[in-house]
C-alpha cells in the first residue's frame, strides 16, 4: 500500500474520531466516490429534529504539518473540493494532517441559519475543528433540517416532531 | 447513547491510535476481522518488517460507563475486562496478543499484552500504559523480534 493510499485510509478514520466525539453521529463510506462527490455520509441524531439528518463529508489529508487553519486553507486552496454536481443537503470539508492530527473544517454546502437554503461555498474558509466548531457544525445543521422539515413537510412535520415518523400528507 | 455508536467509536479510536503517525511515518497497518476472528477483533501487520507479514492481534475494549477508571497513582486502571475464557484462547495461539482499552469519551488507549499461555483474565488496564508513540514503537519492536525469533515453521508434511 502506498504512502497515499495510507493516509487517505487513515483520514477517513480520523474523520470517524472526530465526528463521533459527542457520540451523536452516525459515519457511512460511500463505496464509490464518483457517484456522489463525497467520502462519507454522516447522519446526526438530535432530540429536536427526530429521524434520518444526513450530511456529506468530503476529504483531504497530508503528512505535511499544518499550524494553522491558513496552512490548510492555502493547501487546500490548490486542489477542488466542491462536487461536480448539486447536492441538497449540508456538506462539510474536513482536512487533516498525518503529523500531529490537526482536524480543519470548511462548509463546502452551508445551511442557512434563517431560511432552508443551501449556500454552495466556492471559496471554503477553513476553522480548527475542536469541540467549539464540532457543536456549532451540529447545531446549524440540526436548525437547518428543523427549518426545512417545517417548510416540505406541511402538516407532518408536527407528526415528525412528536412521533419521531413522518406521516404521508398530500400535496398540491 | 446508542451503544452501536459506543462500539463503532472504539472501533475507530483504536484504529486512528494504531495507525498514528509517529517520528514522521506509519508504523502498523490493520485489518478488521470482527465477529469470525472469536474475540480477536483486529490483526494489526508491521510495515517495514524485515519479515514478511509479521503482525499480532488486538481485542479492543471500549468503555463509555460513568465510573471508567478504578485506583490511584501508579494502580489507576481503566476498567475493562477480559474473561478466563477469552484469555485463553489468545493464550493458545501463542502469537503476539494484545488488549486495548479505550475510555470513548476523552479518545485515550491503554494497552496490555497477553501472554502465551495465559489462564486467567483481568479487569483492568494500567493508565501508566498509554498507546501512544512510544509504546506503538516499543510493540513495534518486540513483534518484530518475535517473528525474527520464531521457529522455523512445519517442515515436514505427508503431503
Amino acid at each position: 500500500m502506498s504512502e497515499n493510499d495510507l493516509i487517505e485510509r487513515r483520514a477517513k478514520l480520523l474523520a470517524n474520531v472526530v465526528l463521533t466525539r459527542r457520540l451523536n453521529i452516525d459515519v457511512f463510506s460511500i463505496g464509490t466516490k464518483d457517484l456522489s462527490g463525497l467520502d462519507l455520509l454522516c447522519a446526526l441524531h438530535d432530540d429536536r429534529v427526530p429521524g434520518f439528518l444526513p450530511f456529506g463529508v468530503i476529504l483531504k489529508a497530508t503528512s505535511r504539518p499544518l499550524d494553522s487553519s491558513g496552512d490548510a486553507a492555502s493547501l487546500v486552496g490548490k486542489r477542488t473540493l466542491f462536487p461536480n454536481h448539486t447536492i441538497l443537503m449540508p456538506v462539510i470539508a474536513l482536512f487533516f494532517s498525518m503529523e500531529k492530527d490537526e482536524a480543519y473544517f470548511a462548509w463546502i454546502v452551508e445551511p442557512s441559519e434563517s431560511s432552508i437554503r443551501l449556500r454552495h461555498v466556492s471559496k471554503p474558509e477553513f476553522t480548527e475543528f475542536d469541540n467549539r466548531q464540532l457543536d456549532r457544525m451540529i447545531k446549524r445543521i440540526a436548525d437547518w433540517y428543523r427549518l426545512t422539515s417545517d417548510s416540505i413537510l406541511i402538516e407532518g412535520a408536527e407528526t415528525v416532531r412528536k412521533n419521531g415518523t413522518a406521516k404521508r400528507v398530500p400535496v398540491g | 447513547m446508542s451503544m452501536d455508536i459506543v462500539g463503532k467509536r472504539g472501533e475507530a479510536l483504536f484504529r486512528a491510535i494504531i495507525t498514528k503517525w509517529c517520528d514522521g511515518k506509519q508504523w502498523f497497518d490493520d485489518t478488521f476481522k470482527g465477529e469470525k476472528a472469536e474475540g480477536l477483533d483486529f490483526e494489526v501487520q508491521l510495515i517495514g518488517s524485515s519479515v514478511f507479514h509479521a503482525n499480532f492481534y488486538v481485542q479492543v475494549k471500549a468503555t463509555a460507563k460513568h465510573t471508567k477508571y478504578a485506583g490511584m497513582g501508579n494502580d489507576r486502571r481503566l476498567l475493562v475486562r477480559l474473561t478466563r475464557a477469552d484469555a485463553k484462547k489468545i493464550g493458545n495461539m501463542k502469537v503476539p496478543a494484545y488488549v486495548v482499552g479505550i475510555d470513548v469519551h476523552s479518545g485515550r488507549a491503554f494497552i496490555k499484552h497477553v501472554p502465551a499461555g495465559s489462564t486467567s483474565g483481568f479487569s483492568g488496564i494500567l493508565v501508566r500504559q498509554p498507546l501512544n508513540c512510544i509504546a506503538i514503537k516499543r510493540v513495534w519492536t518486540e513483534v518484530e523480534a518475535f517473528w525474527i525469533s520464531r521457529p522455523q515453521g512445519m517442515t515436514t508434511s505427508d503431503y
